[in-house]
């Protein structure tokens, strides 16, 4: 055993303290102490070190004996009064633990949806020390942030910063058709990637080798779940599949599936150099075009990282050009910098947003609590005044008040469990996670059941714990209850507390709500009912012609054209433009899309001046633009018509100006925008048809025959672009969902507390309502005056709410560019639906009482 | 008159035996030896508390020791009421003991 000095043991001693009385302990010590140092002195260590072990062992027996014994006994004493007042008032105490349930059980749900937005990409060996390299281009004024990188920076990173231990390309390249054996089919989920890729990240390798896979130009790795759909069973590795028929692709290995929450999603993955070498043609040079990760050395600063990387692309750039990186650390990416939409999202505010919905759900039930257990509080005066009386301290009582919340606390933690499980699958549709029931025993959400039980217990059982054990026993047991009745007036502040929280979250459901409709419906500038796009995926393309021919002769059929992306999501490929009269210091760059003819009929684009391609002028397919207004207004003339433009690399004038319609989502100001006909079939990425009147299922059925006709061998796959408009707001559907989820039950919850109040009081007050009609009140005034404080109570809510509504709500509503702000009447209405439903609750129960035969009420005593 | 246990009686005589060396560790030593039998530490702060709790003994703390791990001593002191009740004791034990012989007549 370690020890500083000639001491005793240590560990002895620390017991021995323990078990003293705190009044003698360090003077007892210190007798033992010197004691020990005598026996040392004179029959060495041996012997008295085990005299002071025997002493400890011969105190123990005494401790366990005051410190257990006692505290049993009145364990059980507590236990028992618990019971007897918990069945006394079976009613109150349901809604207590019913509303902790309830409350507790959401709070659970939005922990396990929180633990999971916060566990992203944490599952890498090495998380910490991964990073996505992003870029900023900058322009004349703005800055453009993205996570395009220069092609060949991956290689020169590992080579030249010594901070870098492994950098990958990795990127998705527009699909690839496939064939292993007589099936052929078409997959989007294909990435590229350089052979660190393996080294660097933890997605499990199985039957390859995680060094060579990836070497050879001609090689494929494909997940789990792929090699379970096409192989059916059998091992993939060493197969082979062709892909775009040319190429025959060797499996090299088999990927495990990428978890759920991983950023990295991907079904396949070929070598970056098949793709470069053989697949396509790269953009030469130091442009930014596809994502770069690595992996730091330890303790390397990716600041320091960012700089080297600045530094190593800046001789590649041309005049003028001023692009600067940033290494982000993948832990970080899903918060803060999620690519989805083509834009940065911050999935970090809906993790505020829903524990702030959390946090107050389990605020109301805490309340409803506290405030029945103080307005129980004259019922229990006489027993803490007799506790007091007999000796009990205030500690003894604010044990016993903490450890009755405890044991309701963990009663309903137990409830809660059970519905979270039950309700886990829903939770899961609504909000597109794989939690399965194994989190719930996940050591994270352990610890945040224990932080919910230990918060729930503090907020709800604080207040009764130090008010009920001050009560003077002197006061209480002379009969003066008075004095022991709990302060009305912070009950009410609660309650006001309480419906200023659901009036809060009843604006923001219907902010939410309003939003998310307004995006599904707002005028975009098209009308995009009837409106389908057929994906052209490799080689599909060189047959648009003959597609249109056949399309176009079908019945039902309103037009189809072809574009690079989609009407509805243009993405944002974007070059240097350069028209007459352009500040020559200035570089803009603008958004463009390529397009086929019959584009601005068909997709129901409305031209404020000029006109759209026609095959009648085919120099114009050559040389000519449409713009947007917003691009019109750039160029800056009074006729844009006519202007001379050129972008990338095509000289030529505007022809046409189409009003501005919404090619990006809604949370985006619309930008400017230039349509140009398609140089190749390469840049076609759909087929859109606008449907006619008329019968839908026919026109598709002529459709798909139309398209077996023309390539009998590839599938027709077709999607309305109204689908694609639900799974871009898929994020403000899915808070609008579980907002109203959320709100109803804070709501319920609220009332369930004002519920058991107001029976607790008209059972208060069973006697003065029995007196009042007898002195000839009428049943609507009673009724009217036990229920009428409860409404006004929820109406006085609004004045903290709606100033806090307004911000929380203005601040999320700023997030999108075009957006409906709610007006005052939904402030108002949701005050007076908690006014109104405050009321109804109360009265409802005041109504019981109110009824009472007096003659019954008043003769109980 | 207040009574004392035999044990307090004991403690507070030692207590005034040692004069101003009475501690935990000096009394206990100086019961054993003078009664020849093993007096355990808890056997000798019970009647000291209580003999504290009546007032007839008053106590200060010493100073930190590093005999002691660090920790003082608790000095023990007879205050004017535990010498006056001694003399009581003493008083009345005489008057008990009076012609009780010395030795067992056979």
């Amino acid at each position: 055993m370690r020890r500083a000095t000639d001491g005793p043991p240590r560990l002895a001693q620390r017991l021995l303290q323990r078990f003293c009385g705190p009044r003698n302990r360090p003077i007892i010590a210190g007798d033992f102490a010197e004691i020990h140092g005598d026996l040392l002195e004179r029959r060495g260590r041996t012997v008295a070190d085990l005299w002071y072990w025997g002493q400890v062992i011969k105190s123990f027996p005494a401790f366990v004996r005051n410190a257990f014994f006692w505290s049993l006994v009145m364990f059980r004493n507590y236990l028992i009064v618990f019971g007897r007042n918990f069945s006394r008032h079976r009613l109150v105490s349901l809604i207590n633990l019913g509303g902790l349930a309830l409350g507790m059980g959401c709070c659970l749900l939005i922990s396990l949806w929180v633990l999971d937005e916060l566990g992203y990409d944490r599952f890498h060996a090495s998380a910490e020390r991964l990073v996505r390299i992003e870029s900023d281009e900058s322009y004349s004024g703005t800055v453009r942030h993205g996570i395009g990188t220069p092609i060949p920076l991956a290689a020169a990173m590992e080579k030249e910063i010594p901070e870098v231990e492994y950098a990958t390309r990795f990127s998705r390249f527009g699909g690839l058709q496939l064939a292993i054996g007589e099936t052929s089919f078409f997959e989007e989920s294909v990435f590229a990637a350089d052979p660190s890729f393996l080294g660097m990240f933890s997605f499990p390798l199985f039957g390859g080798n995680p060094e060579t896979a990836l070497s050879s130009p001609l090689s494929i790795l494909i997940t789990k779940r792929m090699a379970e759909k096409y192989f059916a069973g059998a091992d993939p590795v060493g197969k082979t599949i062709r892909a775009e028929n040319r190429f025959d692709l060797t499996v090299t290995g088999v990927l495990g599936n990428p978890p759920a929450n991983s950023t990295l999603q991907f079904d396949w993955i070929v070598p970056f150099v098949f793709v470069e070498s053989r697949l396509q043609r790269m953009p030469e040079g130091w442009v930014n075009a596809v994502s770069t990760y690595a992996r730091l050395r330890p303790g390397a600063s990716s600041a320091i990282v960012a700089g080297k990387i600045d530094a190593l692309v800046r001789p590649h750039l041309g005049p003028g050009e001023k692009n600067t990186y940033s290494a982000m650390p993948l832990t970080r990416l899903h918060l803060f910098f999620q690519t989805g939409r083509g834009l940065l999202e911050r999935a970090v505010d809906y993790v505020y947003v829903y524990s702030l919905i959390g946090l107050f759900v389990l605020l109301i039930a805490c309340i409803n609590f506290t405030n029945l257990s103080t307005a129980r509080s004259a019922e229990r005066a006489r027993e803490i005044g007799l506790r007091k009386v007999v000796g009990a301290n205030r500690g003894n009582l604010i044990r016993q008040f903490y450890g009755e919340a405890l044991i309701i606390v963990t009663a309903a933690l137990a409830i809660a469990v059970g519905m979270t499980a039950l309700l886990l699958p829903s939770f899961n549709a609504v909000t597109r996670k794989q939690l399965s029931w194994g989190v719930l025993a996940a050591p994270g959400t352990l610890a945040a059941m224990a932080g919910i039980v230990l918060l729930t217990v503090l907020l709800s059982g604080s207040y009764p714990a130090v008010f009920l054990s001050r009560l003077r026993p002197a006061g209480i047991l002379r009969g003066n209850r008075g004095a022991g009745f709990g302060k009305a007036s912070f009950r009410k502040a609660l309650v006001v507390a309480q419906f200023a929280m659901s009036i809060l979250l009843l604006i923001g459901t219907f902010a939410v709500l309003g939003q998310t409709r307004f995006l599904q419906t707002a005028d975009i500038g098209f009308d995009r009912d009837r409106l389908i796009l057929l994906p052209l995926r490799g080689d599909v393309a060189k047959s648009f012609e003959a597609l249109k021919t056949e399309f176009s002769r079908l019945p039902g059929i309103g037009g189809v054209t072809a574009m690079s992306r989609r009407p509805n999501m243009i993405g944002d490929f974007a070059d240097d433009a350069d028209w007459e009269g352009k500040d020559p210091g200035r570089r803009i760059r603008v958004v463009f899309a390529s397009v086929e003819y019959d584009f601005v009929e068909t997709v129901g684009l409305k031209l404020a001046a000029g006109r759209d391609f026609s095959p009648d002028r085919p120099a114009e397919r050559e040389s000519g633009f449409l713009v947007n207004e917003e691009m019109a207004r750039l160029v800056d003339r009074p006729n844009a018509l006519g202007a001379r433009l050129s972008l990338l690399g095509r000289q030529g004038t505007i022809i046409g100006v189409v009003k501005n319609f919404h090619f990006q989502p809604l949370d985006q100001k619309i930008e400017p925008l230039v349509l140009l006909p398609a140089p190749n079939a390469n840049w076609l990425g759909n087929i859109v048809v606008r449907l006619g009147p008329g019968d839908q299922g026919a026109a598709l059925a002529g459709l798909k025959d139309a398209w077996k006709r023309v390539l009998p061998g590839y599938p027709c796959e077709y999607f309305f672009v109204n689908e694609d408009f639900a799974r871009f707001y898929q994020r403000e559907n899915q808070m609008g969902r579980l907002l109203k989820f959320f709100t109803a039950l804070a709501v319920a919850i609220a009332c369930l507390g004002l519920f058991g109040l107001a029976s607790f009081i008209a059972e208060q007050r069973t006697k003065e309502i029995g007196i009042r009609k007898v002195l000839g009140a009428s049943v609507t005034n009673i009724v009217f005056d036990l229920s009428k404080e409860s409404g006004l109570l929820a109406l006085a809510a609004c004045l903290p709410a709606w100033p806090a509504a307004y911000l929380l709500t203005r601040a999320w509503l700023n997030g999108f560019a075009y957006r409906t702000n709610p007006g005052w009447p939904v402030f108002v209405l949701a005050g007076l639906a908690a006014g109104a439903i405050a009321f109804a609750t109360a009265g409802w129960q005041s109504l019981k009482a109110a009824r009472a035969n007096p003659a019954e009420t008043l003769k109980y005593e | 008159m207040k009574f004392l246990s035999r044990q307090e009686e004991i403690v507070l005589l030692s207590i005034w035996h040692l004069k101003g060396n009475a501690y935990g560790v000096t009394i206990r030593e100086h019961i054993s030896e003078l009664t020849g039998k093993y007096w355990s530490i808890g056997a000798i702060y019970v009647p000291l508390d209580r003999l504290w709790e009546k007032g007839l003994v008053e106590t200060y703390q010493g100073p930190a020791e590093k005999k002691r791990g660090g920790r003082s001593k608790r000095y023990y002191q007879i205050t004017p009421e535990g010498m006056k009740l001694l003399q009581e004791i003493k008083q009345v034990q005489k008057v008990f003991w009076k012609g009780f012989p010395k030795v067992m007549a056979e």
